[in-house]
Protein backbone atom coordinates (compact mmCIF):
# COMPACT_ATOMS: atom_id res chain seq x y z
CA UNK A 1 0.00 0.00 0.00
CA UNK A 2 1.63 3.49 -1.31
CA UNK A 3 1.45 5.97 0.95
CA UNK A 4 -0.46 9.32 0.06
CA UNK A 5 2.06 11.48 -0.25
CA UNK A 6 5.70 11.51 -1.15
CA UNK A 7 7.74 13.73 0.56
CA UNK A 8 5.39 16.95 -0.09
CA UNK A 9 3.94 15.47 -3.18
CA UNK A 10 1.41 13.71 -3.60
CA UNK A 11 1.18 10.69 -6.07
CA UNK A 12 -1.46 12.25 -8.12
CA UNK A 13 -0.41 16.35 -8.51
CA UNK A 14 -3.44 17.96 -8.07
CA UNK A 15 -3.08 20.57 -11.08
CA UNK A 16 -6.34 23.06 -11.73
CA UNK A 17 -6.84 21.07 -14.82
CA UNK A 18 -7.30 18.36 -12.65
CA UNK A 19 -9.63 20.06 -10.41
CA UNK A 20 -11.44 21.29 -13.69
CA UNK A 21 -11.93 17.77 -14.62
CA UNK A 22 -13.51 16.30 -11.41
CA UNK A 23 -15.70 18.98 -11.43
CA UNK A 24 -16.92 18.16 -14.75
CA UNK A 25 -16.50 14.66 -13.78
CA UNK A 26 -19.19 15.33 -10.81
CA UNK A 27 -21.39 16.73 -13.42
CA UNK A 28 -21.77 13.70 -15.34
CA UNK A 29 -24.42 10.82 -14.17
CA UNK A 30 -23.05 8.46 -12.04
CA UNK A 31 -24.94 5.83 -13.44
CA UNK A 32 -22.31 5.71 -17.02
CA UNK A 33 -19.75 6.56 -15.38
CA UNK A 34 -18.34 3.69 -14.46
CA UNK A 35 -18.88 2.33 -17.96
CA UNK A 36 -17.01 4.88 -19.54
CA UNK A 37 -13.80 3.98 -16.92
CA UNK A 38 -14.08 0.39 -17.87
CA UNK A 39 -13.66 1.05 -21.19
CA UNK A 40 -11.07 3.48 -20.61
CA UNK A 41 -9.05 0.71 -18.52
CA UNK A 42 -9.60 -1.46 -21.25
CA UNK A 43 -7.71 -0.10 -23.59
CA UNK A 44 -5.39 2.71 -21.52
CA UNK A 45 -2.13 -0.48 -22.03
CA UNK A 46 -2.18 0.22 -25.81
CA UNK A 47 0.39 2.92 -26.66
CA UNK A 48 -0.11 4.08 -30.16
CA UNK A 49 -4.60 4.13 -30.20
CA UNK A 50 -6.82 6.16 -29.28
CA UNK A 51 -9.23 4.96 -27.10
CA UNK A 52 -12.50 6.34 -28.59
CA UNK A 53 -13.04 6.53 -32.32
CA UNK A 54 -14.09 10.33 -33.03
CA UNK A 55 -17.92 9.34 -33.75
CA UNK A 56 -17.44 7.34 -30.31
CA UNK A 57 -16.15 10.95 -29.15
CA UNK A 58 -18.98 12.40 -30.30
CA UNK A 59 -21.52 9.93 -29.17
CA UNK A 60 -19.81 10.65 -25.91
CA UNK A 61 -20.41 14.29 -25.77
CA UNK A 62 -24.19 13.71 -26.77
CA UNK A 63 -24.49 11.34 -24.08
CA UNK A 64 -22.83 13.66 -21.11
CA UNK A 65 -23.64 16.59 -22.22
CA UNK A 66 -20.21 18.22 -22.49
CA UNK A 67 -18.74 19.82 -25.20
CA UNK A 68 -15.69 18.64 -27.25
CA UNK A 69 -12.93 19.96 -25.23
CA UNK A 70 -14.68 19.25 -22.01
CA UNK A 71 -14.58 15.69 -23.01
CA UNK A 72 -11.32 15.70 -23.78
CA UNK A 73 -10.25 16.86 -20.84
CA UNK A 74 -12.13 14.42 -18.64
CA UNK A 75 -10.96 11.51 -20.91
CA UNK A 76 -7.19 12.84 -20.54
CA UNK A 77 -7.77 13.46 -16.82
CA UNK A 78 -9.19 9.74 -16.09
CA UNK A 79 -6.54 8.15 -18.20
CA UNK A 80 -4.22 10.25 -16.27
CA UNK A 81 -5.57 9.29 -12.73
CA UNK A 82 -5.70 5.18 -13.86
CA UNK A 83 -2.04 5.32 -15.07
CA UNK A 84 -0.60 7.02 -12.12
CA UNK A 85 -2.81 4.37 -9.96
CA UNK A 86 -1.49 1.95 -11.83
CA UNK A 87 2.18 3.48 -11.56
CA UNK A 88 2.19 3.43 -8.11
CA UNK A 89 0.64 0.88 -7.17
CA UNK A 90 -2.57 3.02 -5.08
CA UNK A 91 -4.93 1.27 -3.21
CA UNK A 92 -8.53 2.06 -3.91
CA UNK A 93 -9.23 3.32 -0.98
CA UNK A 94 -6.19 5.61 -0.64
CA UNK A 95 -7.31 6.55 -4.65
CA UNK A 96 -11.02 6.80 -3.68
CA UNK A 97 -9.64 10.04 -0.53
CA UNK A 98 -7.27 11.67 -2.96
CA UNK A 99 -10.14 12.30 -5.24
CA UNK A 100 -11.71 13.69 -2.92
CA UNK A 101 -9.23 15.51 -1.84
CA UNK A 102 -9.02 16.94 -5.65
CA UNK A 103 -12.21 18.15 -5.34
CA UNK A 104 -14.62 14.63 -6.94
CA UNK A 105 -17.54 14.46 -5.00
CA UNK A 106 -18.18 10.95 -2.83
CA UNK A 107 -20.30 9.32 -5.36
CA UNK A 108 -17.87 9.88 -8.01
CA UNK A 109 -14.59 9.06 -6.28
CA UNK A 110 -16.53 5.51 -5.14
CA UNK A 111 -17.25 4.77 -9.02
CA UNK A 112 -13.61 5.03 -10.00
CA UNK A 113 -12.37 3.07 -6.25
CA UNK A 114 -14.40 0.88 -7.28
CA UNK A 115 -13.72 0.49 -10.87
CA UNK A 116 -10.17 0.34 -9.98
CA UNK A 117 -10.67 -2.23 -6.93
CA UNK A 118 -12.29 -4.93 -9.82
CA UNK A 119 -9.41 -4.29 -12.75
CA UNK A 120 -6.27 -3.35 -11.09
CA UNK A 121 -4.54 -6.60 -11.27
CA UNK A 122 -5.36 -7.00 -14.89
CA UNK A 123 -4.30 -3.77 -16.02
CA UNK A 124 -1.21 -3.59 -14.51
CA UNK A 125 -0.78 -7.34 -15.66
CA UNK A 126 -1.22 -5.95 -19.33
CA UNK A 127 1.18 -2.98 -18.46
CA UNK A 128 4.27 -5.82 -17.44
CA UNK A 129 3.34 -7.75 -20.48
CA UNK A 130 3.87 -4.57 -22.64
CA UNK A 131 7.45 -3.64 -20.60
CA UNK A 132 9.63 -2.41 -23.88
CA UNK A 133 11.60 -5.01 -25.71
CA UNK A 134 14.44 -5.36 -28.30
CA UNK A 135 13.27 -4.73 -31.87
CA UNK A 136 11.78 -8.00 -32.49
CA UNK A 137 9.88 -10.50 -30.02
CA UNK A 138 8.93 -14.41 -30.61
CA UNK A 139 5.24 -14.65 -31.26
CA UNK A 140 4.90 -18.43 -32.05
CA UNK A 141 7.19 -21.46 -32.80
CA UNK A 142 5.93 -24.78 -34.42
CA UNK A 143 7.69 -27.84 -35.13
CA UNK A 144 7.61 -30.75 -37.90
CA UNK A 145 9.17 -33.69 -37.77
CA UNK A 146 10.78 -35.29 -40.80
CA UNK A 147 12.31 -38.79 -41.58
CA UNK A 148 14.15 -38.58 -44.61
CA UNK A 149 14.22 -41.83 -46.75
CA UNK A 150 16.24 -40.65 -49.62
CA UNK A 151 17.93 -37.40 -51.80
CA UNK A 152 19.25 -37.26 -54.70
CA UNK A 153 22.66 -38.66 -54.11
CA UNK A 154 21.96 -40.61 -51.67
CA UNK A 155 18.83 -43.44 -51.48
CA UNK A 156 17.64 -45.64 -48.30
CA UNK A 157 17.77 -43.16 -45.66
CA UNK A 158 16.67 -42.89 -42.49
CA UNK A 159 17.25 -39.62 -40.89
CA UNK A 160 15.05 -38.17 -38.82
CA UNK A 161 15.20 -34.07 -38.82
CA UNK A 162 12.98 -31.69 -37.26
CA UNK A 163 12.02 -28.52 -38.58
CA UNK A 164 11.30 -25.73 -35.92
CA UNK A 165 9.24 -22.49 -37.79
CA UNK A 166 9.31 -19.07 -35.15
CA UNK A 167 7.35 -16.40 -36.18
CA UNK A 168 8.94 -13.03 -35.35
CA UNK A 169 7.05 -9.63 -34.64
CA UNK A 170 7.01 -6.36 -32.87
CA UNK A 171 4.53 -7.66 -29.84
CA UNK A 172 2.26 -4.68 -29.28
CA UNK A 173 0.16 -4.47 -32.26
CA UNK A 174 -0.61 -8.02 -31.12
CA UNK A 175 -0.99 -11.33 -33.09
CA UNK A 176 -4.42 -9.80 -34.90
CA UNK A 177 -3.40 -6.52 -35.33
CA UNK A 178 -1.50 -5.34 -38.47
CA UNK A 179 1.72 -6.44 -38.23
CA UNK A 180 4.01 -5.31 -40.81
CA UNK A 181 7.11 -6.72 -39.88
CA UNK A 182 6.68 -10.61 -39.30
CA UNK A 183 9.37 -12.74 -39.91
CA UNK A 184 9.13 -16.80 -40.48
CA UNK A 185 12.33 -18.15 -39.23
CA UNK A 186 12.87 -22.03 -40.79
CA UNK A 187 15.63 -23.66 -38.57
CA UNK A 188 16.46 -27.63 -39.75
CA UNK A 189 17.69 -29.84 -36.63
CA UNK A 190 19.27 -33.18 -36.75
CA UNK A 191 18.95 -35.11 -33.48
CA UNK A 192 22.11 -34.36 -32.63
CA UNK A 193 21.24 -30.49 -33.19
CA UNK A 194 18.22 -30.48 -31.68
CA UNK A 195 19.98 -32.21 -28.31
CA UNK A 196 22.56 -29.53 -27.82
CA UNK A 197 19.57 -26.98 -28.21
CA UNK A 198 17.64 -28.81 -25.48
CA UNK A 199 20.98 -28.49 -23.25
CA UNK A 200 20.86 -24.97 -23.78
CA UNK A 201 17.16 -24.35 -22.94
CA UNK A 202 18.09 -26.59 -19.93
CA UNK A 203 20.70 -23.92 -18.98
CA UNK A 204 18.51 -20.97 -19.58
CA UNK A 205 15.56 -22.50 -17.28
CA UNK A 206 18.21 -23.21 -14.69
CA UNK A 207 18.35 -19.30 -14.40
CA UNK A 208 15.31 -18.93 -14.64
CA UNK A 209 14.79 -21.24 -11.81
CA UNK A 210 17.05 -19.53 -9.83
CA UNK A 211 15.34 -15.96 -10.33
CA UNK A 212 12.46 -17.11 -8.14
CA UNK B 1 28.40 -67.26 -86.23
CA UNK B 2 31.27 -67.76 -84.30
CA UNK B 3 32.53 -63.97 -84.80
CA UNK B 4 29.36 -63.03 -83.18
CA UNK B 5 29.35 -65.43 -80.31
CA UNK B 6 32.41 -64.06 -79.38
CA UNK B 7 31.25 -60.21 -79.81
CA UNK B 8 27.70 -60.99 -77.56
CA UNK B 9 30.51 -61.63 -74.60
CA UNK B 10 31.84 -58.70 -74.84
CA UNK B 11 28.83 -56.52 -74.61
CA UNK B 12 25.88 -55.53 -72.36
CA UNK B 13 22.90 -58.49 -73.14
CA UNK B 14 19.45 -57.07 -73.88
CA UNK B 15 17.02 -56.54 -71.74
CA UNK B 16 18.63 -57.53 -68.28
CA UNK B 17 18.74 -52.83 -67.84
CA UNK B 18 15.87 -53.74 -65.05
CA UNK B 19 18.03 -56.58 -63.42
CA UNK B 20 20.69 -54.38 -62.71
CA UNK B 21 21.52 -51.83 -59.74
CA UNK B 22 21.50 -49.30 -62.79
CA UNK B 23 17.33 -50.23 -63.12
CA UNK B 24 15.68 -48.28 -64.67
CA UNK B 25 18.19 -48.43 -67.69
CA UNK B 26 21.92 -48.64 -67.66
CA UNK B 27 23.39 -45.25 -69.39
CA UNK B 28 24.90 -45.44 -72.51
CA UNK B 29 28.31 -44.61 -71.60
CA UNK B 30 28.81 -48.32 -69.86
CA UNK B 31 27.10 -49.96 -72.75
CA UNK B 32 29.32 -48.06 -74.55
CA UNK B 33 32.44 -48.72 -72.48
CA UNK B 34 31.57 -52.59 -71.50
CA UNK B 35 32.45 -53.11 -75.53
CA UNK B 36 36.14 -51.26 -74.88
CA UNK B 37 37.09 -52.83 -71.84
CA UNK B 38 37.68 -55.90 -73.58
CA UNK B 39 40.48 -54.37 -75.98
CA UNK B 40 41.60 -51.95 -72.83
CA UNK B 41 44.66 -53.66 -70.52
CA UNK B 42 45.00 -53.91 -67.12
CA UNK B 43 47.46 -50.98 -66.45
CA UNK B 44 45.54 -48.52 -68.51
CA UNK B 45 42.21 -49.59 -66.41
CA UNK B 46 44.47 -48.86 -63.83
CA UNK B 47 45.42 -45.77 -64.25
CA UNK B 48 41.98 -44.32 -65.05
CA UNK B 49 40.58 -45.79 -62.20
CA UNK B 50 43.10 -43.91 -60.00
CA UNK B 51 41.94 -40.70 -61.95
CA UNK B 52 38.28 -41.69 -61.03
CA UNK B 53 39.37 -41.75 -57.24
CA UNK B 54 41.49 -38.46 -57.13
CA UNK B 55 38.21 -36.89 -58.85
CA UNK B 56 35.84 -38.19 -56.08
CA UNK B 57 38.01 -36.82 -53.43
CA UNK B 58 38.55 -33.88 -54.80
CA UNK B 59 34.92 -33.26 -55.34
CA UNK B 60 35.11 -32.59 -59.26
CA UNK B 61 35.69 -33.93 -62.59
CA UNK B 62 39.67 -33.86 -63.85
CA UNK B 63 40.02 -30.60 -65.83
CA UNK B 64 40.91 -30.85 -69.73
CA UNK B 65 44.28 -30.93 -69.14
CA UNK B 66 44.64 -32.96 -66.56
CA UNK B 67 42.70 -35.99 -68.14
CA UNK B 68 45.06 -35.65 -70.93
CA UNK B 69 48.09 -35.79 -68.91
CA UNK B 70 46.25 -39.23 -67.49
CA UNK B 71 45.57 -39.93 -71.40
CA UNK B 72 49.11 -39.43 -72.38
CA UNK B 73 50.01 -41.68 -69.15
CA UNK B 74 48.57 -44.55 -70.32
CA UNK B 75 49.47 -44.38 -73.79
CA UNK B 76 48.14 -46.55 -76.25
CA UNK B 77 45.87 -46.73 -78.97
CA UNK B 78 42.50 -45.98 -77.71
CA UNK B 79 43.54 -42.95 -76.37
CA UNK B 80 39.97 -40.80 -77.46
CA UNK B 81 38.18 -43.73 -75.55
CA UNK B 82 39.57 -43.22 -72.44
CA UNK B 83 36.97 -40.58 -71.59
CA UNK B 84 33.98 -43.10 -72.09
CA UNK B 85 35.65 -45.82 -69.96
CA UNK B 86 36.44 -42.71 -67.43
CA UNK B 87 33.07 -41.70 -67.30
CA UNK B 88 31.67 -45.53 -67.26
CA UNK B 89 33.79 -46.22 -64.21
CA UNK B 90 32.78 -42.90 -62.75
CA UNK B 91 28.82 -43.85 -63.36
CA UNK B 92 29.20 -47.11 -61.71
CA UNK B 93 30.73 -46.52 -58.45
CA UNK B 94 27.99 -43.08 -58.14
CA UNK B 95 25.46 -45.37 -58.68
CA UNK B 96 26.44 -48.26 -56.65
CA UNK B 97 27.25 -45.61 -53.86
CA UNK B 98 24.01 -44.07 -54.54
CA UNK B 99 21.75 -46.58 -54.39
CA UNK B 100 23.88 -48.41 -51.54
CA UNK B 101 23.71 -52.13 -53.07
CA UNK B 102 25.71 -54.49 -51.78
CA UNK B 103 29.49 -55.15 -53.07
CA UNK B 104 28.49 -58.45 -53.82
CA UNK B 105 25.26 -57.82 -56.03
CA UNK B 106 27.55 -54.71 -57.62
CA UNK B 107 30.07 -57.97 -58.81
CA UNK B 108 27.18 -59.93 -59.61
CA UNK B 109 25.65 -57.08 -61.50
CA UNK B 110 28.80 -55.78 -63.50
CA UNK B 111 30.09 -59.92 -64.17
CA UNK B 112 26.15 -60.13 -65.72
CA UNK B 113 26.77 -56.71 -67.83
CA UNK B 114 29.45 -58.40 -69.16
CA UNK B 115 32.82 -56.30 -67.21
CA UNK B 116 35.61 -58.24 -67.43
CA UNK B 117 36.05 -59.78 -64.18
CA UNK B 118 39.61 -58.77 -63.40
CA UNK B 119 38.42 -55.24 -64.09
CA UNK B 120 35.02 -55.92 -61.73
CA UNK B 121 37.46 -56.84 -58.86
CA UNK B 122 39.18 -54.03 -59.33
CA UNK B 123 35.75 -51.71 -59.51
CA UNK B 124 34.77 -53.43 -56.50
CA UNK B 125 37.66 -52.52 -54.21
CA UNK B 126 37.56 -48.91 -55.19
CA UNK B 127 33.62 -48.60 -54.24
CA UNK B 128 34.48 -50.06 -51.04
CA UNK B 129 37.43 -47.85 -49.86
CA UNK B 130 35.40 -44.49 -51.48
CA UNK B 131 31.48 -45.00 -50.17
CA UNK B 132 31.86 -43.94 -47.17
CA UNK B 133 33.67 -40.41 -48.54
CA UNK B 134 31.27 -40.18 -51.30
CA UNK B 135 28.18 -40.83 -48.54
CA UNK B 136 30.06 -38.22 -46.46
CA UNK B 137 30.06 -36.07 -49.05
CA UNK B 138 26.16 -36.10 -50.11
CA UNK B 139 25.77 -35.06 -46.70
CA UNK B 140 27.14 -32.11 -46.60
CA UNK B 141 26.28 -30.68 -49.98
CA UNK B 142 22.58 -31.85 -49.41
CA UNK B 143 19.35 -29.28 -49.74
CA UNK B 144 18.65 -28.48 -46.17
CA UNK B 145 16.99 -25.41 -44.26
CA UNK B 146 19.43 -23.48 -42.32
CA UNK B 147 21.07 -24.54 -39.20
CA UNK B 148 21.53 -22.90 -36.33
CA UNK B 149 25.13 -22.62 -35.96
CA UNK B 150 25.65 -20.43 -32.67
CA UNK B 151 22.86 -19.51 -29.75
CA UNK B 152 23.61 -16.62 -27.49
CA UNK B 153 20.83 -16.13 -24.41
CA UNK B 154 20.42 -13.72 -21.71
CA UNK B 155 18.02 -13.69 -19.18
CA UNK B 156 17.03 -10.12 -18.11
CA UNK B 157 14.96 -8.21 -15.38
CA UNK B 158 12.68 -5.69 -16.07
CA UNK B 159 12.74 -3.84 -12.40
CA UNK B 160 10.78 -0.29 -13.33
CA UNK B 161 9.09 1.12 -16.75
CA UNK B 162 7.78 4.69 -17.57
CA UNK B 163 4.38 2.70 -17.08
CA UNK B 164 5.13 1.16 -13.82
CA UNK B 165 7.15 1.64 -10.42
CA UNK B 166 7.46 -2.14 -9.49
CA UNK B 167 7.76 -4.43 -12.52
CA UNK B 168 10.34 -7.47 -12.42
CA UNK B 169 9.24 -9.41 -15.44
CA UNK B 170 12.24 -12.24 -16.35
CA UNK B 171 12.23 -11.88 -20.29
CA UNK B 172 15.20 -14.09 -22.53
CA UNK B 173 16.74 -12.76 -25.05
CA UNK B 174 17.96 -15.12 -28.38
CA UNK B 175 20.51 -14.22 -31.10
CA UNK B 176 20.39 -17.03 -33.41
CA UNK B 177 23.19 -17.02 -35.62
CA UNK B 178 21.82 -19.17 -38.81
CA UNK B 179 24.36 -21.17 -41.75
CA UNK B 180 23.07 -19.28 -44.29
CA UNK B 181 24.46 -16.11 -42.38
CA UNK B 182 21.81 -14.71 -41.09
CA UNK B 183 21.25 -13.03 -37.31
CA UNK B 184 18.23 -13.38 -35.55
CA UNK B 185 17.66 -11.50 -32.37
CA UNK B 186 14.37 -11.82 -30.49
CA UNK B 187 13.08 -11.93 -27.17
CA UNK B 188 11.27 -14.66 -25.52
CA UNK B 189 8.19 -14.15 -22.99
CA UNK B 190 8.70 -16.78 -19.83
CA UNK B 191 5.88 -18.88 -21.74
CA UNK B 192 6.96 -18.77 -24.52
CA UNK B 193 10.00 -19.75 -24.05
CA UNK B 194 8.25 -22.48 -21.90
CA UNK B 195 6.55 -23.41 -25.17
CA UNK B 196 9.30 -23.69 -26.90
CA UNK B 197 11.41 -26.35 -24.43
CA UNK B 198 8.18 -28.43 -24.18
CA UNK B 199 8.37 -28.57 -28.36
CA UNK B 200 12.07 -29.22 -27.80
CA UNK B 201 11.64 -31.96 -25.80
CA UNK B 202 8.19 -33.45 -27.10
CA UNK B 203 10.40 -33.48 -30.70
CA UNK B 204 13.50 -35.10 -28.78
CA UNK B 205 11.40 -37.82 -27.41
CA UNK B 206 9.40 -38.25 -30.87
CA UNK B 207 12.77 -38.73 -32.43
CA UNK B 208 14.12 -41.40 -30.14
CA UNK B 209 11.04 -43.25 -30.35
CA UNK B 210 10.96 -43.21 -33.78
CA UNK B 211 14.38 -44.76 -34.15
CA UNK B 212 13.82 -47.16 -31.83
CA UNK B 213 10.48 -48.19 -33.91
CA UNK B 214 10.78 -51.98 -35.50
CA UNK B 215 10.38 -50.57 -38.72
CA UNK B 216 13.81 -48.84 -39.13
CA UNK B 217 15.82 -51.96 -37.83
CA UNK B 218 15.29 -52.86 -41.46
CA UNK B 219 19.17 -53.24 -41.72
CA UNK B 220 20.65 -52.92 -45.00
CA UNK B 221 24.16 -53.49 -45.65
CA UNK B 222 26.73 -53.46 -43.81
CA UNK B 223 27.39 -49.93 -43.78
CA UNK B 224 24.77 -49.64 -40.97
CA UNK B 225 27.71 -50.15 -38.37
CA UNK B 226 28.93 -46.47 -39.97
CA UNK B 227 26.26 -44.77 -38.65
CA UNK B 228 25.94 -46.32 -35.57
CA UNK B 229 28.47 -44.37 -33.98
CA UNK B 230 26.60 -40.60 -33.72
Amino acid sequence: MAALVKGEQPLIAVTARLREATELVNGVSVQKFPILLTRIIAKLHLRNEHIFSEAEQEQLCGLFALSTSQLTTVLESCSYILEQAAYHTIHPNALKQLLEDAGMDEEHAQAVSTVWADEATEFVGRLKEHTMSGPKALLDSQYRLHLMMGESNLTRLKEPSALFEFKLGRPEAGPQGQNTDKEDVVVEFSHSELYDLFQQLEHVQEQLDSLS
Amino acid sequence: MGVMAVESFKSVPHGIDGDTFFSPEIPESIKSAVQLLHKVEAAAFDKLVHAVVESFQSGDFPSDEAFERVQADVGGDEGPNYNVIFTAIHSIIRTAVRNRTKASVVAADLKAINVPPPFVDIIIKVMKQERFQLETQSVVTRTRFPRLDNLQWRVDVAISSSSLLRVFRPSILFQMSLSDGSIKTFEVSVEQFHQLRYNTAKVLRDMQELERHPIMRIAFEGDKKKFDDK
